[in-house]
Order: C-alpha cells, then sequence, then structure tokens
C-alpha cells in the first residue's frame, strides 16, 4: 500500500509539472491584442519617415544646453548636425543597422561602435525609442490597469541585440503610446531609462520630451526637448557615406540664442 | 701611541691569519661598494629616463585636476589649463629652468582603412621645446614629427611598436582617430604616420602614440592644454625650484598645483624602496659573514697568545692595556682590508664598466640594459667605517676572554 502510494504521488508530482509548464507556454504567447498594441506604439513606425526637427538636449551639470539639427530620410537613417559654432561639421549619421560620426578633419565618415552616444550622452533610441517590431521578439507581457510592459529580447543577429540585448517597453494601453522603454543588459541588470514625458499631440505620436536616466553610472538625468518639427522630404544624398555634396549644401549653422 | 704600533707588529706575526683576515673584510668591503655602485646607476638610470621620457621635473596643472590624483600620467584635457601660454613664459623666465613645455593628454580610437581598430593614449607636445629639454623619442623606424605646428589635412603621430602591430601601420600609413572632446563630443582626425617609437614599456606600446599639440588640439576642439612639464638644468635642485615656482604661481585662479616628478612617478619610489631593501639584505649578510670569520680568527689568536698574555700581565701590563692591544689588532684588521676592499671595489668597477656588459631587459621593458657600477665616494668611506664597527664587534668575545684571563693560570696554559 505504501508502494502505491508512493508510485501515485510521483506520478501526479509529474503530472502537475507538466501542466504548469503548459500553462507557462501559454503565458509566453502574445495575444493578437497586444501585437497590435506594441505596433501602435512603436514610434520607429509611427513617426512620419521623413522629417527635420531641431532639439535641445539639457544636463543640470552642463554649462549651456546643446543644440541639434536632425532629418529623417527612412525607417532607419537618420542625421543629426551639432549646431554650436564650435562643433561646427560634425555630423551623426545613422545608416541601417551602422552609425558613423563624420568630422572636418576626417575625409570618410567613422564607423561608430554599437554603445558609442550620438551627441554626448545622447544616442538615436532616445529619440524614437527601439523598433520594437522588428529587432525584437516579445518574450511575455504584463499588465497592470492601463499600463501594459512588453519584456523584449533582441533577434539574434540584429544590431540591437549588441547595444541593447533586452529592454523593457512600458506603454499606456489608453492613449496607445509609449511611456519609457528600460535598456537591460544581458544579465539582467538595467542600464538606461527612456522616458517618453511628453507628445507633440496624440495624433503625431511625435516625443517631445524625452528624459534619459543613466541606471548604471548615476549622474543627473539628460533631457532632450524637441523644438520645431517639420514633415518634409528630405534629400537622399544627406545620408551619403560618400558623397558630402549634399551635406555641405545645408544652410550654415544658425548659433541658437 | 706605542699600543697602535704593537697591535700592528702583531698582525705581521702570523702572516697567513693576518691574510686570511683581510681578504675576508676587503672581499666584505668591495662586495658593497660594488652593490652601492649598481643601486646608484639603477636609480640614477630610473630618474633620468623617467625625466627625460617625458615626466620633467615639474608639473603645473590645474589643482582640480592633481588633487588626490598626483600620481598619474594622465590629466583630462576637461580640467585643462587655458592660459598657460602665460604661465609658461613666466615659468621659463625662472633661474635653472630649461623649458615648459605643454602637454595634452588625448585617449580615443585609432582605426584604419582596413577596418581594424584599437584604443590609443596620446601624448601631445611640442617638439621644439621637447628636445631642448632633452626629451628622447625612441625612433625604431620611419621619421620624428615635423616641427612646425602642421597644417590642416597634414597631421602626423608616432605610433608605439605594438599599437602599430595591433593596426597594421607604418610609416606612411593614413589612419583616423576618433577622440571625446571636453565637451563630451566625439570628434575624429585623419592622421599620417610619421614613424615607429618604443617607450620602453612592453605594456604602453601597445596603447601609446604621439602627436602635435596642434593635432591634438584640433582633435579636441580646444586650445588648452592638460599640464605644462618643467625640465630644470639639475636633477637634486627639483625641491627648490618647485617651492619657487610654487611661490611665483601663488595667486593664479585658477589655483594651479607644482608636483615633483617623484610624486607623478610611484613607480619609481618602489623600485628605489626595493633596491633599498636588497641593498640592506646583502650588507646585512656581508656583515654577518664578516663579523663571523673575523671573530674566529681572532678567538683563534687569543687562544695562541694565551702564554703571551700571562707574561704581559706579570710583567705589569695592566688588563686595559692587554685588551686594548687585541681591540686595536681587530681595528687594524678592519682598517687595512676595507681600504684594501676598496682599491679591489674601485679595480672591479673599472673593470666591469670596461667590459660593456648588457643585461635582459627587466620584466616589462623592451630594451636591454646596459650594466653600469658607478664610484659613489659615500659609499667607499661608509664600507671602511663599517668595516671598523664590524670589527670592533667581532673583537668583543676575545677582549673579554683577554680580561678574564688569570697570570697563573695564563703563564701555565700549553
Amino acid at each position: 500500500m505504501r508502494r502505491v502510494s508512493w508510485w501515485a504521488g510521483l506520478m501526479v508530482a509529474i503530472l502537475t509539472t507538466g501542466t504548469a509548464g503548459r500553462a507557462d507556454a501559454a503565458a509566453a504567447e502574445v495575444r493578437p491584442e497586444d501585437r497590435t498594441l506594441l505596433a501602435r506604439t512603436n514610434l520607429v513606425s509611427t513617426v512620419p519617415e521623413q522629417f527635420h526637427a531641431r532639439l535641445t538636449v539639457k544636463r543640470t551639470d552642463w554649462l549651456r544646453p546643446l543644440h541639434v539639427e536632425m532629418w529623417r530620410g527612412g525607417r532607419d537613417r537618420m542625421l543629426m548636425r551639432l549646431l554650436d559654432p564650435r562643433h561646427a561639421g560634425r555630423f551623426m549619421l545613422q545608416v541601417g543597422a551602422e552609425h558613423y560620426l563624420i568630422a572636418p578633419g576626417a575625409r570618410q565618415p567613422v564607423k561608430l561602435g554599437a554603445g558609442v552616444g550620438a551627441a554626448g550622452p545622447m544616442s538615436f533610441e532616445q529619440l524614437l525609442g527601439i523598433d520594437v517590431e522588428r529587432d525584437f521578439d516579445v518574450e511575455r507581457v504584463q499588465s497592470s490597469g492601463r499600463i501594459v510592459t512588453f519584456h523584449l529580447v533582441a533577434r539574434p543577429g540584429t544590431a540591437a541585440a549588441r547595444g541593447t540585448p533586452r529592454a523593457r517597453w512600458v506603454v499606456d494601453s489608453g492613449t496607445k503610446l509609449p511611456l519609457r522603454v528600460d535598456v537591460v543588459l544581458a544579465d539582467g541588470r538595467t542600464a538606461r531609462v527612456v522616458e517618453f514625458a511628453s507628445f507633440l499631440g496624440e495624433r503625431e505620436r511625435v516625443p517631445s520630451r524625452v528624459v534619459l536616466k543613466d541606471v548604471l553610472r548615476g549622474g543627473p538625468p539628460t533631457v532632450v526637448e524637441l523644438e520645431a518639427f517639420e514633415p518634409t522630404r528630405v534629400p537622399d544624398g544627406l545620408f551619403s557615406l560618400t558623397d558630402a555634396t549634399d551635406r555641405a549644401g545645408l544652410p550654415p549653422v544658425v548659433p541658437p540664442q | 701611541m706605542k699600543l697602535l704600533l704593537l697591535a700592528l707588529r702583531n698582525l705581521a706575526r702570523n702572516h697567513r691569519r693576518t691574510a686570511i683576515s683581510l681578504a675576508v673584510v676587503a672581499t666584505g668591503t668591495a662586495a658593497l661598494v660594488l652593490t652601492a655602485g649598481f643601486v646608484a646607476f639603477s636609480f640614477e638610470g630610473l630618474s633620468e629616463a623617467m625625466i627625460h621620457g617625458g615626466l620633467g621635473h615639474l608639473e603645473i596643472a590645474l589643482e582640480s585636476a592633481t588633487e588626490g590624483r598626483t600620481a598619474t600620467l594622465e590629466r583630462s584635457v576637461s580640467e585643462g589649463m587655458a592660459d598657460w601660454e602665460a604661465v609658461q613664459k613666466q615659468v621659463e623666465a625662472l633661474p635653472g629652468v630649461l623649458a615648459a613645455a605643454p602637454t595634452l593628454h588625448v585617449a580615443g580610437m585609432a582605426s584604419t582603412g582596413t577596418g581594424k581598430s584599437a584604443a590609443f593614449l596620446g601624448v601631445a607636445g611640442d617638439p621644439i621645446r621637447e628636445r631642448r629639454m632633452g626629451f628622447t623619442v625612441r625612433l625604431r623606424q620611419g621619421e620624428s614629427m615635423a616641427d612646425a605646428p602642421p597644417r590642416e589635412g597634414e597631421d602626423q603621430v608616432l605610433v608605439a611598436q605594438g599599437l602599430a602591430q595591433t593596426l597594421g601601420v607604418g610609416p606612411g600609413s593614413r589612419m583616423t582617430l576618433l577622440a571625446v572632446d571636453p565637451e563630451g563630443m566625439l570628434n575624429a582626425l585623419d592622421v599620417t604616420v610619421a614613424g615607429l617609437v618604443t617607450t620602453g614599456v612592453q605594456e604602453l606600446d601597445t596603447r601609446y602614440l604621439r602627436l602635435h599639440l596642434h593635432s591634438a588640439q584640433r582633435l579636441l576642439g580646444t586650445t588648452s592644454v592638460s599640464n605644462l612639464v618643467v625640465t630644470l638644468d639639475r636633477t637634486d635642485r627639483t625641491g627648490e625650484a618647485q617651492a619657487r615656482v610654487r611661490s611665483l604661481l601663488a595667486g593664479h585662479q585658477p589655483p594651479l598645483d607644482v608636483v615633483p616628478w617623484t610624486q607623478r612617478a610611484p613607480f619609481y619610489s618602489q623600485v628605489r624602496a626595493l633596491y633599498r631593501g636588497i641593498f640592506w639584505f646583502l650588507g646585512s649578510i656581508v656583515f654577518a659573514l664578516v663579523v663571523l670569520a673575523t671573530s674566529n680568527t681572532l678567538a683563534m689568536s687569543v687562544m695562541e697568545r694565551v702564554r703571551e698574555f700571562g707574561t704581559l700581565r706579570a710583567l705589569g701590563t695592566s688588563i686595559g692595556q692587554v685588551a686594548g692591544l687585541v681591540g686595536l689588532e681587530a681595528l687594524w684588521l678592519g682598517l687595512i682590508g676595507g681600504l684594501l676592499g676598496d682599491l679591489l671595489g674601485a679595480g672591479l668597477i673599472v673593470v666591469l664598466n670596461g667590459l660593456n656588459i648588457t643585461m635582459a631587459p627587466p620584466p616589462g621593458a623592451v630594451d636591454p640594459i646596459e650594466l653600469r657600477v658607478l664610484f659613489v665616494p659615500q659609499a667607499f668611506v661608509g664600507s671602511v667605517l663599517l668595516m671598523l664597527v664590524v670589527l670592533a664587534l667581532a673583537a668583543g668575545g676575545p677582549v673579554l676572554r683577554v680580561a678574564r684571563l688569570r697570570i697563573v693560570e695564563a703563564l701555565a696554559h700549553n
């Protein structure tokens, strides 16, 4: 009798474990409405693909704010120009997954590593977040009222896998706007938090105030404010790696007052 | 006086024993003189290599940059000196100052057209001033940088061998330097490799490159410098010069600090402490060997002369005089042995220096070292005095034995 009850216990344990495993697998599956929400909040695809903008970057420990002009010419083509006369001629360029520095002292664009900030502590991910649809798989989804958190894992082989191996994409399911993205390292530590503090309007879905907190290194947060935004046709030549003619033809830098 | 002469004549009575004692003392003295000469050469060589390798005798930098960070070779340009040219003019007017050269430290990434990249630590300076200061650039291939400030697009660098190997560059190669300016913005500069150099330190050779001050300022978008490096006409006047420069710059805003080279190079103090330890260890061994060998010889001499001492005592010589005689014999041994040791040591120094012996590079270094032994007058005098002390100590036992002798027993001693 004792032997029978031992076997029965073992069977129950195996069955229970199996059931629990299936329950977890079910939780990892993403519901279609969550997928729709993820797509609605992906700024990389919802913000106009061609635009020109002016931004101000501030930090409490900086003597003066940094003024930046930027152009977007496609899903993953961006050009950034520093507006301080001391940085004249310097551009940051994103073409696909690669980032480049264009400097007057260097004849060719200089390819940068995945972790290099575009301008000081500011990186391109701060402006539009990360491409949550193209570069990431959803590991699981958590909901708490209107707040939905997508736990994301970068797809192997993508540029995101080098710089942002994991992320938490936190969105408001009511407004269908992202609230913040936590950049998580492979070991589980949170490296940076990018908060989308405000937007131009619900229709434009363009972030107008973004706050970056460097959790690993600490220090005061970096605040990026949108000064001007204009959807416009952007010439392809601005993003050329071999021909600087279009960039050279840009209106001269006007130092902000 | 008579006792002194008598003690000297007594040494001649047993030639063999005296010769052995003198040989022990002379060898010990020569060992000390040679060790002191080698240690002095190492200290001098190391200090001059550091001073003329880029440290200079004094460093002038912002107090905020040096606070708690004197022992570093790198100074961030974000804490650089803006009015360095005015300070340079003031300091160079001081007597004993050879020159005050601006230095700018740059850290970043170097990359080539073939896609190779590596982190670098760059030191930028003024070649003309550095030559005046006696700074040495150990060129291995190619040529030195041009003295004149390079024009835009004509910037040159000297790359350390290890870094050049990593990047696959040689004289004439082009590469791009990437660095962060004082405001945290990235900038890049194309440069041509003028030549390959070595710092003499393997570890540093994997990261090091030299560039003209103007090239570094162009890369970092600044007119400031990290520090001013001052060289003097004499190293032994560093402390005096430090005080003079400090009082000259006392009212400067923002406050400046004047750091002597010894504080910037803790490595030197560590090597000095290590060598001093070795010297004392070796000295202790020599001390113990000479004490043991000579006390044994002196004890034997006393044992053989017990009847002689008994006769002297019977003739009315006091205990003190007899004991003094033995003690003086020991001191004569120390003096003569020490002087002979000095002669032997001097001869060996001449021979060793004449042989031009080279030693394998020490750990971490690139070039072999030429063995040189310096004449250190203090060591020559000091080792003779030490031998007198050693022999006085060695004579302690025999002297006590003589003092305890009873006349009757001594006369009957066989």
